[in-house]
Parts: structure tokens; sequence; C-alpha cells
């Protein structure tokens, strides 16, 4: 995978934005992006998937605790083309991500992970938009919320469906751990279909840590507040799991303190 | 040293203010495995959880002893690390924490100290193979998507590599197929040794034929009802439970 930094920090702190990239296929792909504030507070990214290519791009937000950081994310995918789109909210005290995603060509597919990993006072929101606009395209939205603190996310998600657009595909989830009384989270998942013959799901689960998960751990040995740590760590994991480069995935790990047993 | 290694004195337990145990007293000398049979709903699994310091299961009296020490008050994790064992008879899964990274905090936890990555590795593999368990199972979750027969091995596989001196298995021989519930019986069989107690809770004889008790208990109404040699269990495979009275 490239690696890009998107958001030069001060020297003394190892924070910012971060982006990897990795094309495959024989189609051609491009993935821009622009500071639109000095400040380095906005940056628009623009994501093209052409015919028969493949585009992995992962993005890390942790600038620093008082910062804040707005990320606007246009992708548009194109006949046999995929894109997989990772987003981590982990640093500053606001981020808000937003994504516009357009499906143009038959079998068309993008797959999009959020992580939010809250904290403290932070404020994230993520909004994103898909449209399935000719038949045969698919799309699975996923964003994940672990909520500690007092902080609050938002989770906003539009899945639509145009009118001919039929044999679309499209799988849409919110999944959020409260790890606090005081965290909250407002999760609003949206489907808009117009037309038949289309596979749609879309859902939104809370919950909080399972105590019979703890007992097991502490059954062997681990505290409880050990225990816990795992689990949440757990949570994250399974978020990104799915990042295609392995040293892109355990660079992510270790920047948000998950610690893996390496086994080979 | 006592002869005695376990030993529970009348307790009587409570499971979200309904009463589920009546006074249960066993004593499981060094060396011994203990058979606890009954029919489903009398209480076996919560004297299971209970034994082992689960909070949902409120003791309200009596006292659970581990090597003349009493354990009732301990947190689950103190028990443990004083090599107590209870295999549970559905094993929860815990998603994204990998069957390796669980073993090895784990193994740290009830032994007090690190362990090297490549000890740990070439320990694992040595119990892996001895169960049938491929490599695989290391990077996936922990139980989740497992089988019943692969959740049973990796509890055998946990109870052999913390070395309890002390462990209590919950209808372990439930969810296994004939080949699984031969290989971990003889497992937990050759677990076995003078200064090692076990605690078996199960519904069939099958398991009590590669694992011999010493004693058999049938248990009924949140309490023991009977106590035998190796023959009760032949009995009630054959009767049933019908013959005990609250049974």
């Amino acid at each position: 995978m490239k690696e890009f930094t998107l958001f030069k920090t001060p020297a003394d702190f190892q924070g910012g934005v971060k982006a990897w990239r990795c094309e495959s296929g024989s189609g051609q792909s491009s993935f821009h992006f622009q500071e639109v504030c000095e400040a380095g507070l906005i940056h628009d990214i623009t994501l093209h998937a052409g015919t028969h290519s493949r585009l992995e791009v992962v993005i890390l937000q942790n600038i620093p605790e008082n910062g804040n950081v707005w990320i606007r994310i246009k992708s548009v995918v194109e006949a046999h083309a995929k894109i997989l789109l990772t987003v981590i909210q982990d640093g500053g005290q606001s981020s808000q991500v937003e994504l516009d995603s357009e499906l143009l060509g038959s079998d068309a597919r993008i797959e999009f992970r959020g992580l939010q990993n809250a904290k403290r006072t932070q404020k994230f929101s993520v909004r994103a938009e898909v449209n399935h606009s000719i038949p045969h395209t698919s799309s699975d939205l996923q964003v994940w919320c672990a909520a500690r603190d007092e902080s609050r996310s938002v989770f906003s998600g539009s899945v639509k469906i145009a009118k001919g657009a039929h044999h679309s595909e499209a799988y849409q989830k919110n999944k959020n751990l409260m790890l606090s009384k005081r965290a909250v989270v407002d999760s609003f998942p949206k489907l808009f279909i117009e037309n038949d013959n289309v596979k749609c799901a879309h859902g939104s689960s809370t919950s909080t840590l399972e105590p019979d998960q703890i007992v097991y751990l502490q059954a062997r040995g681990i505290s409880a507040e050990q225990a816990e740590e795992m689990m949440v760590q757990g949570f994250l994991r399974q978020a990104i799991s799915g990042v295609g480069d392995p040293l892109c995935r355990d660079d992510l790990y270790a920047r948000l303190g998950i610690r893996e047993e390496i086994w080979s | 040293m006592s002869q005695v290694l376990f030993e529970i004195q009348d307790l009587h337990v409570s499971v979200e203010g309904k009463k589920v145990l009546n006074g249960v007293s066993l004593q499981v000398n060094r060396g011994e495995v203990h058979a606890i049979m009954g029919r489903n709903g009398t209480g076996k699994t919560t004297l299971a959880y209970t034994l082992m310091g689960h909070p949902k299961y409120e003791v309200l009296s009596g006292k659970i002893l581990l090597d003349g020490e009493e354990i009732t008050s301990l947190k689950p994790e103190e028990r443990a690390r004083k090599r107590f064992f209870l295999a549970f008879q559905y094993p929860v899964a815990i998603p994204g924490v990998s069957v390796a990274s669980f073993l090895r905090a784990s193994l740290k936890s009830v032994r007090g100290e690190e362990i090297q990555p490549s000890q740990f590795r070439s320990l694992i593999r040595e119990e892996l193979k001895v169960l049938g368990i491929p490599e695989s199972f290391m990077t996936r979750s922990l139980n989740e998507g497992f089988s019943g027969g692969e959740k049973k091995r990796l509890e055998t596989l946990q109870l052999r590599l913390l070395k309890p001196k002390m462990a209590v298995l919950d209808e372990t021989d439930s969810g296994l197929d004939i080949d699984a519930l031969r290989i971990v019986s003889e497992n937990l069989q050759g677990y076995r040794s003078p200064d090692r107690g076990m605690l078996v809770i199960t519904h069939y004889q099958r398991m009590l034929n590669y694992i011999k008790p010493d004693v058999v208990h049938v248990f009924g109404s949140g309490r023991i009802l009977e106590s035998g040699g190796p023959e009760l269990a032949l009995k009630l495979e054959e009767q049933g439970y019908e013959w005990i009275e609250g049974a």
C-alpha cells in the first residue's frame, strides 16, 4: 500500500490524517486530495475506480486532542470496479466524515467501514450516502463505534436505489458499543428504494459489554478490567479486520493500541 | 497435607431472587473423580457457576474450600489463579479476541509470569496435536462460529494448559460426536493424578466409561439426594431417576 500524510501537524505530535492506498485490477483508478483551508481543517478526497479496477483506501484521523477536522470524500465506481474504503476517527475534539458515493456501472461495488473510537468529550459524526443509479450494483456500509466517557457520536447512513436500478444489493449496519453511561450515540440508517427486485438490509445495534463474556475471561484468571479492555480491543479489531494489506492493518492495530498475539 | 482437596459445605444459593441450591455438601479427596448426575433443571449448572464465582449466583450460606482455604467470596479470576477450573457447558463467543491472544493472557495471569512467545507457541502446538485441533484455530475469534465439539476441545485444551488442581466439568460430553467424545474423555482421564481432583457433571454414563468416577452423586431439587460408587451411574443409565425420591 502507498502511504500519504494528508495533514501535517506540528513536529512534536505524531498525529494527523493519514491515508494508505492500494490499487489492483486491469483498470485505472485514482485518488486525489486537497486541503481546502490553509489550517488543514478540511480535506476533500476524491476516489475514482475506473472500469475493471479495484481501489482500497484507508484513512486514519488522529489529529491532536483539541483539533477539529472535516473529511469530505466523493467516490465514483464504474462498471466491474470496486472501492474498499476504511475511515477511522480516533483523535481531535470533533471530527466529521462525509461520504458521497456513486455507483455508475454494472457490477460496481463500494464497501465502506467506518470506525469511531470515541473518548473524553469527543464529537464524531459520519454521514454516508450511496447512490445506486443503474442495475446490478452493490454496496456494504458499516460504521462501528466504541463510545467511552462523555463522547458523542452520530451515524447517518443513506442508501438510495434509483428507479430502474434493478438487482441492486445494499447492506447497511451501524454497531455501537456503549462503554459509559454518559456517552451518547445517535443512529440513523436509512434506505430509499424506488423500485422492486432489489436486496436491501439495514440495521443498528447498540449494546454494552456482555457480563457472561467478562465472567468467562475471569474464569481463566483474567481480571475484569483486563477482560473489558480485551473485549473493547476485539470490537475495534473486528471493525478494521477487513483491511487488505497486513502491514497497514498491523500499523492500525498498533496505533489504536490493539494488542494482537502473533501466531505464525 | 490433608487428603481433602475440595469441599462444599451446606451451600445454599439463589439466582435472581430464586432459591436454587438447597444445602449441597460434598468432599473431594486428592486423586478422586466425583460425578454428579441428575435431571435437567435440578441445579447442576447453578452449582458449577457458583463454584466458579459467577456474580449472578448469590451464596446465601455455606462454604467452598480449596486446599483448606475458603474461596467462597473470591472473584472468578482469583479462584482460577488458585488453580480452580470450570469447563463451561456453553463457552461464550468473544468476537475479535483471538484464541492465541486469549490463551496467552490466561496463561500469564494464572502462572503469574510472562511466557516467552516461542515457548508459548511450542507449548500450544503440542496440546493442539494431542487434541486434534487445527493450528488455524489460534487466529480465529474465541469460540466464534465454533461447533459444539470444537468448543469442548478448546475447553479441554485450556484445562491441560492451566493445570488446575481442581476441575469442574459441566457437561463437557454434550455436543460431542463419538470420536470427539473419545479424544476429549481420554485426555481428561489422562489428566487425573494423585494430587488433582475432578467433579464431572453429566447426564450420561458414556463419558464415565472413560473417566471412571470414584464417587457418583445424584442431584435433585438443588441438593445431593444419593451418593454411591460407579455402579450408581450404571443403575441410573438402566433405570432412570424414578426410583430416587425427590429426583
